[in-house]
């Protein structure tokens, strides 16, 4: 199975798809307001020096155009009169370094001439009644720079609007899928117990409702199909258990009524044991089930780990005895919130697979220590150990370490689900070490099960 | 003689549970419903009601229920395939005063209605455990001692409580779920083997040194300590 990738988050995603069209809405708007008003500008230039020009060509006395330019003088205009073969006939004191420049024909329109790092608009015309003509140039450069500056402004905020929609782009998605939280958080509560729980749907966007409506439906699916199991547990518990007291009841009564030859009465105690084993592993079975589908088995108390081990130890002590075992407990003072009928349960169990894998001479330890916040409760065995294949599959059903079925070796394979399903149902977990040497432990927190189970 | 009224809707179940009660000395009377039960336990006196859970008409617990509301205080066993430990404890809650799952064996069902009917006879129960001699085993409550032929047995605390729940029930069937519950508090049926090794190796130190042997296995039944 390959991990799974997180698509991303979409807060982020949001943010950057909000900031890129935020600036680039702004860049657009202001490249827009930027080139019309140069255009503008430019436009406006040209009718000036037109004009100016016209004004010039009008007054065709030196003395007059010496009054012209004093009066001119607030536009910065730089002007001269050439004769037919090019020679100057006058110029005004602003004209300095221009004549070199490519002027344009009388025939051109206005032309942009550039000269250090001020920008003129020339333009030439043909004075009436003469072969002169008159070249005069308008000064653009404080209108370029005040453009230029007019640039900078608008390109800061642009700037400064991008980086608020960054924000606000955040602050919105996050609002948006605040709801979404909701839901989690409230879907985070919904366990195996509840399965009758429903998501409210009531302050949750209209784009939301129909996730809503589609975990719900499929809690609902989830519910009735664990009702559907419970009430397929308790239909087992009955249907089998029934028959099966049936029997046990009819054959007790045969052998009580009359003395039977030795023969039948042991072949009949031999099938009162069956019923027995079959009837414990159809009760595990029906443990398991309840457990599994989080029906209130569990019942948390203070409990002092060391003193169940220590119960368990004197459970088993004539069992460790006879298998010439020597059966220790080493416990720390510790209390954990626990049901001690479902930890008895799962050490019982534990305890006796150890034993059962223990060889004569050696040592089973129970052992209860605390790591953090962790109880942990340990039955170490000097047997060959849990083979890699047990503990892949540890926790499951009818897992057993040897392939043999027979229950006075095997067990019912039932005993490390129990224990497992017990550790669960108190929010930890059975552990186990690969051999030599058997080491399975319940993994306990000390705060116990959350309300619920 | 005392009489019990046995409530199982399944005729062939209830017929066993009858014989075998009936073989214990006990008068029993049937019912097969729980409209039936209710009548019939407030119609005639009896000394305790075995009831089935799962009945048709009303259930076992709504008997109990009703058994209760119209001041009917005759104590309840149930009996149920259902075996959790919710349905147990709604089972007392509702007024039964046991609960017994399916499949059980006949000694054990014997000596919970025993238990109960003690109760309902406070004479009986508080009357205080004497000495009490099986052969020539002696055992002393009170001083917690155990000997045989004149000789003090030397037990660990829980094989003396085995022995003393063996010897309560001198002459009746002790089974392991019994054991299990009475020596060791368990309210589950432990996994392997281990019960019948405890009861081994106290008959090594009872019944080993001498010729007489009094704790018996009865094979698919239980443990029964008696001279034959």
């Amino acid at each position: 199975m390959s991990p799974t990738r997180p698509a991303g988050s979409v807060v982020r995603r949001l943010q950057l798809g909000f900031f890129v069209s935020a600036a680039l809405l702004a860049g657009l708007v202001a490249a827009v307001i930027e080139w019309s008003l140069l255009d503008t500008l430019e436009q406006e230039d040209r009718l000036l020096i037109d004009g100016v020009a016209a004004e010039l060509a009008a007054r065709r006395s030196l003395g007059q155009l010496e009054v012209q330019e004093r009066s001119l003088q607030v536009v910065p205009l730089a002007w001269r009169v050439l004769a037919p073969d090019g020679g100057e006939r006058l110029r005004s004191p602003g004209f300095v370094d221009l004549q070199d420049l490519a002027w344009p024909t009388p025939e051109q329109g206005p032309v942009e001439l550039n000269r250090g790092d001020r920008v003129w608009l020339a333009r030439a015309v043909r004075l009436p009644r003469s072969q002169e003509r008159l070249q005069v140039a308008l000064d653009r450069s404080v209108e370029m720079q005040l453009l230029w500056r007019h640039r900078m402004i608008v390109v800061a905020a642009v700037v400064m609007g991008a980086a608020a929609a960054l924000w606000i782009g955040r602050a919105l998605a996050q609002a948006g899928l605040r709801p979404l939280r909701r839901i989690a958080e409230a879907a985070a509560e919904i366990g195996p117990g509840d399965a009758a729980m429903r998501l409210d749907s009531s302050e949750v966007p209209t784009e939301l409702q129909e996730v809503v409506g589609r975990l719900n439906a499929a809690l609902e699916r989830l519910h009735r199909s664990a009702m559907a199991l419970d009430g397929a547990a308790s239909d087992i518990a009955h249907e089998l258990r029934t028959p099966l007291n049936l029997l046990r009841l009819r054959l007790e009564n045969l052998g009580l009524q009359q003395p039977l030859p030795a023969d039948v009465a042991g072949a009949l105690g031999d099938a009162l044991e069956d019923i027995d084993a079959m009837a414990q592993i159809l009760e595990h079975l029906l443990f398991l089930a309840r457990i599994e589908h989080g029906r209130g088995e569990a019942r948390p108390v203070a409990v002092d780990p060391g003193a169940e081990l220590r119960k368990v130890g004197q459970f088993f002590a004539a069992a460790a005895e006879e298998a010439g075992v020597v059966l220790q407990v080493t416990a720390a003072e510790l209390s954990i919130q626990a049901d001690p009928t479902l930890l008895q349960r799962a050490l019982h169990n534990l305890v006796a697979n150890a034993l059962r894998h223990a060889p004569a001479g050696s040592t089973v330890t129970l052992s209860v220590l605390r790591e953090g916040d962790t109880a942990v409760l340990a039955v170490d065995d000097a047997g060959s150990g849990l083979p890699q294949g047990v503990l892949d599959r540890l926790g499951e059903r009818f897992v057993r370490s040897e392939p043999s079925r027979q229950r006075a070796t095997g067990g019912s394979g039932l005993g490390l689900a129990i224990a497992a399903r017990v550790a669960e149902v108190h929010q930890g977990r059975l552990a186990a070490r690969l051999g030599p040497g058997g080491h399975v432990e319940l993994r306990l927190p000390v705060t116990g099960p959350q309300p619920g189970w | 003689m005392f009489r019990l009224l046995i409530v199982e809707d399944e005729p062939a179940t209830a017929a066993e549970l009858a014989a075998g009660l009936t073989r214990a000395g006990y008068h029993t009377t049937l019912a097969h419903s729980g409209d039936d039960a209710l009548l019939t336990v407030l119609g005639q006196p009896f000394d305790a009601v075995v009831l089935d859970v799962m009945l048709p008409g009303f259930s076992g617990f709504e008997v109990v229920r009703a058994m209760r509301e119209r001041g009917c205080g005759v104590p309840v066993l149930f009996l149920s395939a259902l075996g959790a430990v919710a349905d147990r404890v709604r089972g007392l809650h509702e007024g039964g005063d046991d609960y017994l799952v399916k499949p059980f064996a006949q000694s054990e069902l014997q000596a919970r209605i025993a238990a109960l009917l003690r109760r309902g006879h406070p004479s009986q129960a508080a009357a205080a455990p004497a000495v009490v001699q099986v052969g020539d085993l002696t055992w002393d409550p009170h001083q917690q001692r155990v000997t045989r032929a004149g000789k003090r047995l030397d037990l660990t605390p829980n094989e003396l409580t085995l022995l003393a729940l063996l010897l309560e029930h001198r002459g009746q069937v002790v089974t392991r779920s019994q054991i299990a519950r009475s020596v060791w508090q368990l309210e589950f049926e432990p996994p392997g083997n281990t019960i019948d090794v405890q009861v081994r190796r106290l008959r090594n130190k009872v019944d080993d040194p001498y010729d007489r042997k009094l704790i018996h296995t009865r094979r698919g039944f239980g443990y029964v300590l008696e001279d034959l």
